[in-house]
């Protein structure tokens, strides 16, 4: 009993925890339900009561500061002369266990093999497909289906190994997975950014507490990318294809090439000759092995793929092609985080490794299905209806927050074409706190862990840590920082 | 190294450089300004614009017409659309930095984004106001810290020479510059009788080249316009001066061909190696009597030569040729 009497309840808690709430349909992060804080947030929440409002309010703005300092930005799109701004960073760590890291780990080594073996089947024989497990149709009409690389042998059959999968916490505590991001998955750099700062900012805390190192990220993924160099060559050279200092992720190209120390390079410093891609240095033509790629399918070979792209390589698909070239990620495995694809993951992993899946998705309607399109036209205003090529929270509808006009919008779109969207419910994402105005208050949150998948689940590297997105406006569920999200530290903690 | 990050390499240190040489200029110029009479003003002003390689603004007849020193001030720091300004060209020095900013080290980066950062918070009229002299100041102590940060935190290879070719060829450039518009108007004026804010223009011209104390010690505070210009062409200590610039030219074109190997850089070695003969083994009575401007004419149009040769050795070298041949 004189434990749990040092231990503080919400509702008697002082400054700056006096905006806290609890709300039904929610699991906070930091608070059980009965108010108690989780022994693994106890330090933390210690601290935060010790420390002075101004104290805090004074990290934040030396941590932000530090970003804007290094150019750590992005820039935001539809405003001229390319405004640059930091990514919002909320100063308080969002903290996970080690036996629920455990669960998120395995769960995803095992969702990103079967991906992978469902990439490998569609672009070959297409078993799953002629079994029926998966719709022939749904395959064949997603706009990242690529034809070019039917029959295409990819390294070791690695088609994604560079993963950022998008995970939510439901009310019952459970991690479930949102979105797959299988083609060119950002904010990796922010992760290791946001621990930078972190231990500048709060070095006691930070010291004391256990977090498992997240900084040997760039090694992992140079390994996971010497791997695919052709030929079993040894000695790859290795480089970073970015559409340029324009591009909204550029801090982040730049940042990863320096801590891999690679060539960051941009299309117009590669050439193919002879289906061999060089890159032009001061010393004359240099062979290229291995292109970790930030482009998107569409842009990297005007030959192949949209004629009118100035940002890639003319003759790069060709010389992959002949196999003198790796890239990662593959070409065309936007397929398998379409998400229409997505609500069949489940059975894809059954189907190719006969398990179980470890992590749940989310509930997803189809709109190409007659009954389930109609059940959610009844309800849009329960639901989140997502285009399913689209990303970064655009083409989105987030039922009861939407205007009557708007659902009325959206309904005349997924009439149109409903292949193109899909529903799931309004999920009650997990609370984290955050410091918000001089107090800490709760707020959504979901965490994109980064995946490097070297060809097997044992080969297949996941640092302990991730992206945790934050929806800093209150009530907000939508956490892109396109749509007013920011982010957090994210400390997975020792056994 | 990718041609395209020595390009952006070589370019950031000329703007950075460039910007330098604009802050300098701009403060002497203010502090000779102060308590001059009206008629000096004129000569003031081109020395002023062509030092600084621009176009001076002429009025109906053809002649500089005084200026509204706030105006002109303004343009030349805080006016975005002016690529002359020192604002524009910090921006593009950090432009060419973002594009490579893996090359760089992070102090690199982080000095050159709180220069830009900080120029931006700054508006000119609490500048004008408060204390023109420290601002500018400020900006040639936040780029010399640059030029500090680049020699102790980068790794002395490749990348460093471009940044290396680029400065001393941008600071050899701005002192020819600089040093022939002074005698331009001096040899104009030769005749009349030399006036105190004339000797103030002298001390100005060393000021701008970082020069005046080194000159005092190295000659004596008597201004005689021979050794002057001696100082400033051919001394091979003073790091502002031709011969100065033209020997770490040289120097880091040589490297730069150590460790690309091949025969690319042999024209270029060859123009920056008669560059540096040139200020090496000239005498100043002979430059004198041959005419000063036709000597430093000659020595830009080199330096432009040099820029050219740079660009066929290692940046726009041409793909077939190499695969084929």
């Amino acid at each position: 009993m004189a434990a749990a009497d040092l231990i503080p309840k919400l509702g008697d808690l002082q400054e700056p925890y006096t905006n806290y709430t609890l709300d039904e349909g929610f699991m906070d992060e930091m608070f059980d339900e009965q108010g108690l804080p989780r022994p693994a947030y106890l330090p933390l929440f210690r601290r935060l009561s010790e420390l002075p409002k101004e104290e805090l309010g004074r990290r934040q703005s030396a941590a932000d500061q530090a970003f804007l300092n290094q150019g750590i930005t992005f820039t935001v799109y539809g405003n001229d002369a390319g405004t640059e701004r930091i990514f919002p960073y909320d100063l308080l760590p969002r903290i996970i266990t080690a036996p629920e890291w455990a669960t998120i780990e395995q769960g995803l080594k095992q969702r990103i093999y079967a991906l992978n073996l469902f990439l490998k089947d569609i672009y070959h024989e297409g078993k799953i497909l002629a079994d029926g497990v998966v719709p022939h149709d749904l395959v064949y009409s997603c706009q990242h289906f690529r034809r070019e690389m039917r029959g295409l042998r990819t390294p070791k059959d690695i088609y994604t190994c560079v993963v950022g999968s998008d995970l939510v916490r439901l009310p019952d505590g459970s991690f479930a997975v949102l979105e797959d991001n299988l083609r060119v998955p950002s904010g990796v750099s922010y992760m290791l950014a946001n621990r930078q700062v972190m231990k500048r900012v709060f070095p006691g805390l930070f010291g004391g507490y256990g977090v498992q190192s997240v900084d040997h990220y760039g090694q992992a993924l140079l390994s996971t990318l010497r791997k695919l160099a052709p030929h079993g060559n040894r000695e790859p050279t290795v480089v970073l294809l970015t559409p340029g200092v324009y591009n909204s992720a550029y801090f982040e190209h730049t940042f990863l090439a320096r801590q891999m120390g690679i060539e960051l390079v941009e299309g117009r410093d590669l050439a193919v000759q002879d289906g061999v891609v060089y890159m032009r240095t001061t010393g004359g033509l240099k062979r290229v092995d291995v292109i970790y790629r930030r482009i998107d399918d569409d842009f990297i070979d005007p030959l192949t793929f949209r004629a009118d792209s100035a940002l890639g390589v003319p003759g790069i698909f060709n010389a992959y092609r002949m196999g003198n070239v790796a890239l990662a990620n593959a070409l065309g495995t936007g397929v398998a985080d379409d998400k229409a694809i997505y609500a069949y993951v489940p059975a894809i992993i059954r189907y190719y490794l006969g398990e179980e899946p470890i992590l749940e998705n989310v509930e997803t309607y189809l709109c190409e299905d007659k009954q389930q399109l109609s059940y959610v036209l009844d309800n849009l205003e329960k639901l989140v209806v997502k285009a399913v090529g689209e990303s970064g929270g655009y083409g989105m509808l987030v039922g009861p927050h939407s205007t009557a006009e708007q659902r009325e919008q959206f309904r005349a779109q997924i009439l149109d074409k409903p292949r193109n969207y899909i529903a799931q419910p309004t999920l009650g994402l997990s609370r984290a706190p955050c410091f918000i105005e001089n107090h800490v208050e709760p707020r959504h949150v979901d965490l994109r862990p980064y995946v490097l998948y070297g060809g097997s689940p044992d080969e297949t590297t996941i640092v302990p840590g991730g992206l945790t997105r934050v929806a800093l406006r209150r009530g907000s569920l939508v956490v892109n920082s396109s749509q007013g999200g920011g982010s957090k530290d994210t400390w997975v903690l020792e056994e | 190294m990718l041609s395209r990050a020595a390009d952006s390499l070589y370019w950031m240190s000329r703007y950075m450089e460039r910007a330098e040489h604009t802050a300098r200029l701009i403060n002497v110029h203010l502090n000779t300004m102060v308590g001059q009479s009206p008629s000096a003003a004129e000569r003031h002003w081109q020395r002023l614009f062509s030092g600084l390689r621009i176009p001076a603004p002429l009025d109906e007849k053809g002649q500089i017409h005084a200026p509204e020193p706030y105006a002109v001030i303004r343009s030349l720091t805080f006016d975005r659309a002016n690529s002359d300004s020192l604002v524009a060209n910090i921006s593009a020095a950090r432009e060419n930095a973002r594009q490579i900013r893996e090359q760089l080290s992070t102090e690199m980066w982080e000095q050159i984004n709180r220069i830009y950062l900080n120029l931006n918070q700054r508006s000119f009229d609490q500048v004008w106001n408060d204390q023109p002299h420290a601002f500018f100041r400020e900006i040639e102590n936040n780029t010399n810290l640059f030029q500090g940060l680049t020699g102790s935190t980068m790794m002395h290879d490749e990348g460093w020479r471009f940044i290396q070719i680029g400065g001393y060829l941008e600071r050899a450039i701005s002192t020819a510059s600089l040093v022939d518009a002074h005698y331009a108007i001096y040899e104009e004026h030769k005749e009349e009788p030399l006036r105190t804010d004339e000797y103030l223009q002298w001390v100005g011209l060393l000021k701008s080249c970082s020069a005046f104390e080194a000159y005092c010690r190295t000659y004596t505070p008597t201004l005689h316009t021979g050794y002057i210009a001696e100082f400033l062409l051919l001394s091979p200590v003073l790091p502002r001066s031709l011969h100065f610039c033209a020997d770490r030219m040289h120097q880091a074109v040589q490297q730069i061909a150590g460790i690309t190997g091949g025969g690319r850089s042999q024209r270029l070695t060859r123009l920056t190696g008669r560059l540096q003969a040139k200020v090496r083994y000239g005498q100043i009575d002979e430059i004198l009597a041959d005419g000063l401007h036709t000597f430093l004419s000659d020595f830009v149009d080199q330096c432009q030569e040099v820029h050219v040769a740079i660009y066929q050795a290692y940046i726009d070298h041409q793909l077939e040729q190499e695969v084929n041949g």
